[in-house]
């Protein structure tokens, strides 16, 4: 096990001699992970697919959302078909008076964009259902989709994946993660020179900050106990596991004391402000950029829960494509970035095809998602779903409809499973009784 | 009782291979029962007791339920039970409630349904009345934020029990308001959500988790075929006829209470009893009762009739799943296992004890802490040893007793320019670190983390920093008998720090070793390294227990 003994005091003081960007320059981040890095993006509570990925204007059967627009000038409510153009093409509901900024990132990002319709998530339940979005799995123990890409950088980054959303779920590997806090209130601990409210008004924080030879001095002294704790005798799979993650741990968390000041970390969040979608975006590839992290965890920080005022999804869809275009801009812009990562954008359900009597909808058990990045060829949509947003059923090998009786069912497995595949993980390794999606890749 | 009986009756064929425990320490096993029900590391005098007697770990656990660290304990387990600390409750500072920092109206909704439990338990009422209980605990901001209930000295002040003024029948935490208020209906689920709740959090039976068939036979999108199928369909009926009944006891309850509607109540004046405005009715016996006409089924629990909560709280109390679901809540919560990882006879053999008991959480609690795979290190040979609990890990909860208790220390933050108050930062998630530390913060992480991240050891490393540093400054101010850690600040030769270094490790490592042991000097080395950077006895000694406080030792138990 690797151990830095740079200690935090020291490195502070060498990255203000040497200016934090020097250490690290613009594509630091290539190191060989194998694979493609993963941005899952979580649009938590329901998002309403026909205001965008699954374009439907209203009809008998579908309260569509040209409800909510005049269907004057730019508010009009408009199935744009921004692919191919064949029958696998990609479509997009547009508003440009409501939503131009789902406009403008099809515009620029279509190419590299996949829609995914029809994905059957088995349950009305939004927890449960974003357990199995984002991991494949019922279980909330599986680790989820970013996390099983950011495997791939666990060598060489300190963070593998790091959780800027708040809502990932690592499985066996939270060792190898990172989150920042809701408020960033990680500076606390990463910078502890920082001055920060105490526990009465008058007295702050920091009380007492080792200084360097202290601070390698206790570095020593928790490597000697770990070394007795591994020495100890405790036997059984969870004394051993935990013993592993503590070496584990203590060694990524030397690391991003290191890195977390090479990469700009520091420069870049405040304590008490919490990131909305924009700002997580901008961190994401900025720390991708400087290679502290190989994949990364966002959200959407907003709830899609419309179960009232479903005309809210106009608002929730404007502000999430401008993170999406912030964050694919800010990918391109790093050498080989773009190319090298896939974003992954989805709620864990979809809202039903009628309004309720309280001017909003209520849940759906399938839903769709979004998937881009520069390495993928894109214009297409996989899967889809009938006049009444059911999910149709899929030929798992294309991803394409298919209504002969060889279809097969999209279950959200088979999709993360796809995922899986697409960035470079054995699909069989991780859902060894799942069928795969095929279509995001290959 | 099926269960109980299923085993009884089938069990005896196979004796379970005989297992040879390799025990932790006497010091180790008092340092890991006093920790798993209190928090709290064990005293000197506690230690000395198992060292003395290594039978008496019975009698030691059976003083610590009685307590209060451990009423903490029962706080701390219903919390990731029913995820009332949740970061995103909060209720606005408007009307009665105008002058209370955000901490408190946090407290009006995270730890109503808490202090019922822990009363229960620490007043020897059987678990059941948790569903049963016809009363609640409010402290001073719930008493203004809820209406009707009586018995609230304002003088007095902190929680107390209270008496409900509004016909609410007896349902224990399931009608007490913040849980009302945390477990939302949408209107048009018809409160599901909730009956789902009370079966995931009471019988371990969420319906939540259960596949929704892929039919072709229900045109899902067609509401009136959706409402009909849940009737006569039969992959419909076989979840509704049991969470439609469940879901129906809610019906004289408010069904949504967000931020949001009460400001926007507050905004429109308030204009009735029905606004979201404080004190806020949370019930009504007298909405009428027309749930069939809507199609809807009566109250019921799984084919009984109940009538009311205070039915639906005895047949709770009487279902064999809820007695299995609360011994295997205290087994994975005391011993850091997931549910599902609580084996089958375990879960019998605890079931069995709890109801043997007449629902004594205590007696349960102690059964579970004491047993000798708890309290083991590994078995012999291996085999089985996977089955083990294993090394315990310091939740963030039990991390700020622990501290406070022996350095004094409480990780606080006091904000009050923007009115969140004092915020103790290892029980709270919108500046703490609870969920970063490995805890729950009652909405998206649901279940806590029980090993070494990251941001674990971050957490500690600035606690034990911050630790260190007020206890020397503490200690200094006190004579040598009142110190909490440090008994010599006067003599810094080796022997008397060599002395010094033995209590520290046996109350912060958990290990009894002689001064002379390769330990010690590990300890002595640390602090002549630290004493030589710094040439101030002081700041080493702070070098010196910020090691000790984040030592692997302290993160695990």
């Amino acid at each position: 096990m690797k151990n830095k003994r740079i200690s935090r005091r020291s490195f502070f003081a060498g990255a203000g001699t040497l200016g934090a960007a020097s250490l690290f320059p613009l594509g630091s981040w290539a190191k060989e992970s194998g694979g493609k890095r993963i941005i899952l993006v979580q649009a938590d509570g329901g998002w309403d697919t026909t205001f965008c990925l699954n374009p439907r204007l209203s009809s008998s059967a579908i309260d569509g959302p040209d409800q909510f627009s005049t269907m004057q000038g730019a508010d009009r409510e408009e199935i744009v078909d921004f692919g191919n153009g064949g029958s696998d093409t990609l479509k997009v509901m547009i508003n440009d008076a409501k939503r131009a900024s789902v406009t403008t990132f099809f515009d620029n990002f279509a190419s590299n964009s996949i829609i995914v319709n029809g994905i059957y998530t088995s349950s009305l339940v939004h927890e449960a259902c974003r357990y199995r979005m984002i991991t494949g799995t019922r279980s909330n123990e599986s680790p989820d989709i970013g996390m099983i890409g950011g495997l791939l950088g666990s060598s060489e980054y300190a963070v593998p994946y790091l959780d800027l959303g708040g809502a990932g779920l690592f499985g066996a590997y939270s060792a190898m993660t990172l989150q920042l806090g809701r408020s960033n209130q990680i500076i606390a601990h990463l910078d502890r020179e920082r001055e920060l409210p105490g526990p009465r008004p008058g007295v702050t924080y920091p009380g007492f900050v080792p200084a360097t030879a202290q601070q390698s001095a206790i570095e020593d002294f928790l490597l000697k106990r770990q070394d007795r704790l591994v020495g100890a005798g405790f036997g059984g799979a969870s004394s051993v596991q935990r013993i592993a993650d503590y070496s584990e741990a203590l060694d990524r968390k030397e690391r991003v004391l290191v890195e977390a000041v090479s990469g700009g970390l520091l420069d870049q969040i405040e304590f008490g402000s919490t990131p909305g979608f924009g700002n997580q975006a901008e961190l994401a590839v900025s720390l991708m950029s400087a290679g502290l992290c190989h994949s990364v965890g966002l959200d959407s920080g907003v709830s899609w829960d419309t179960h009232n005022q479903l005309e809210q999804q106009n608002e929730l869809y404007k502000d999430l494509f401008l993170g999406l275009l912030s964050l694919s801009f800010g990918l391109k812009q790093v050498p080989g970035l773009w190319e090298e990562t896939i974003v992954v954008v989805l709620s864990e359900m979809t809202r039903k095809p009628r309004m309720n009597t309280t001017g909003g909808k209520d849940h759906w058990p399938s839903t769709s998602a979004l998937v881009f990045g520069g390495g993928l060829s894109g214009g297409r949509t996989l899967g889809g779903s009938d006049a009444g947003l059911n999910a149709l059923n899929v030929n798992l090998s294309s991803g394409l409809v298919d209504s002969s009786s060889s279809g097969s069912s999209l279950y959200y497995s088979s999709f993360v499973a796809g995922l899986a595949h697409a960035v470079g993980q054995d699909p069989a390794e991780w859902f060894p009784h799942e069928e795969v999606l095929h279509g995001i890749v290959d | 009782m099926l269960s109980i009986l299923f085993f009884a009756a089938c069990g005896g064929g196979v004796e379970p291979p005989v297992q040879e425990y390799v025990a932790l320490s006497p010091v180790e096993q008092a340092h890991r029962i006093s920790m798993a029900l209190r928090g709290l590391r064990a005293s000197d005098a506690e230690v000395q007791m198992i060292q003395d007697d290594p039978d008496a770990v019975v009698e030691l656990a059976e003083a610590y339920v009685q307590g209060e660290a451990f009423g903490e304990t029962i706080r701390d387990l219903y919390a990731e039970v029913f995820r009332v600390r949740a970061v995103d409750s909060n209720l606005p500072e408007l009307g009665v409630l105008e002058g209370s920092t955000r901490m408190e109206r946090n407290r009006i909704l995270h730890e109503e349904p808490l202090a019922l439990i822990e009363h229960i338990v620490n007043t020897d009422q059987p678990l059941t009345e948790m569903v049963q209980a016809n009363w609640t605990i409010l402290d001073e901001w719930g008493a203004k934020a809820w209406a009707s209930h009586s018995g609230y000295d304002a003088a007095q002040g902190g929680e107390q029990v209270v008496q409900f003024t509004d016909g609410r029948p007896g349902g224990g935490v399931l009608l007490t308001n913040a849980m009302l208020a945390r477990w939302g209906s949408a209107g048009a689920n018809a409160h599901r959500g909730r009956a789902d709740m009370v079966s995931d959090t009471l019988l371990c039976e969420p319906f939540g988790g259960r596949d929704l068939p892929l039919s072709g036979d229900v045109d899902l999108s067609d509401e009136s075929a959706v409402e009909s199928a849940i009737w006569s369909e039969p992959v419909c009926v076989a979840c509704h006829q049991s969470l439609d009944p469940i879901a129906a006891h809610y019906w004289y309850t408010r069904a949504r209470v967000t931020n949001f509607l009460i400001r926007q109540s507050y905004e429109v004046g308030c204009p009735s009893a029905l606004a979201l405005c404080f004190p806020m009715e949370m019930y009504s016996s007298t909405i009428p009762r027309d749930a069939e006409d809507q199609g809807l089924r009566a109250e019921g629990y799984f084919g009984q009739e109940t009538g009311d909560f205070e039915g639906l709280g005895r047949a709770i109390a009487a279902d064999p799943r809820f007695a299995q679901c609360q011994a295997k809540r205290f087994a994975s919560y005391l011993t850091q296992r997931d549910l599902g990882a609580i084996p089958f006879e375990e879960m019998v053999s605890l079931q069995t004890q709890l109801v043997e008991s007449g629902f004594d959480a205590k007696a349960l609690a102690v059964h579970i802490v004491t047993s000798p795979a708890f309290l083991a290190k590994d078995i012999v040979g291996g085999e089985g040893a996977d089955a083990l609990p294993g090394l315990q890990v310091l939740r963030p909860e039990q991390l700020h007793r622990t501290v406070l208790d022996l350095t004094g220390f409480s990780y606080d933050m006091e904000v009050t320019d923007q009115g969140l108050g004092l915020i103790p930062l290892l029980r709270d998630d919108l500046v703490g670190f609870r969920a970063m530390s490995g805890g729950v913060d009652g909405f998206r992480v649901a279940t806590p983390t029980h090993t070494a991240t990251p941001n674990r050891l971050l957490t500690l490393a600035t606690v034990a920093e911050e630790a260190a540093a007020a206890l020397v400054v503490l200690e200094m101010t006190k004579n040598a008998r009142s110190r909490k850690l440090l008994f010599e600040l006067s003599d810094y030769s080796e022997s008397s720090l060599r002395a010094q270094l033995v209590v520290l490790h046996r109350r912060l490592l958990r290990e009894e070793v002689a001064q002379d042991a390769p330990e010690i000097d590990e300890g002595f080395a640390l602090w002549e390294a630290a004493l030589a950077a710094s040439a101030d006895e002081e700041d080493a000694l702070k070098t010196l227990l910020a090691a000790y406080l984040q030592a692997p030792e302290m993160l695990y138990y």
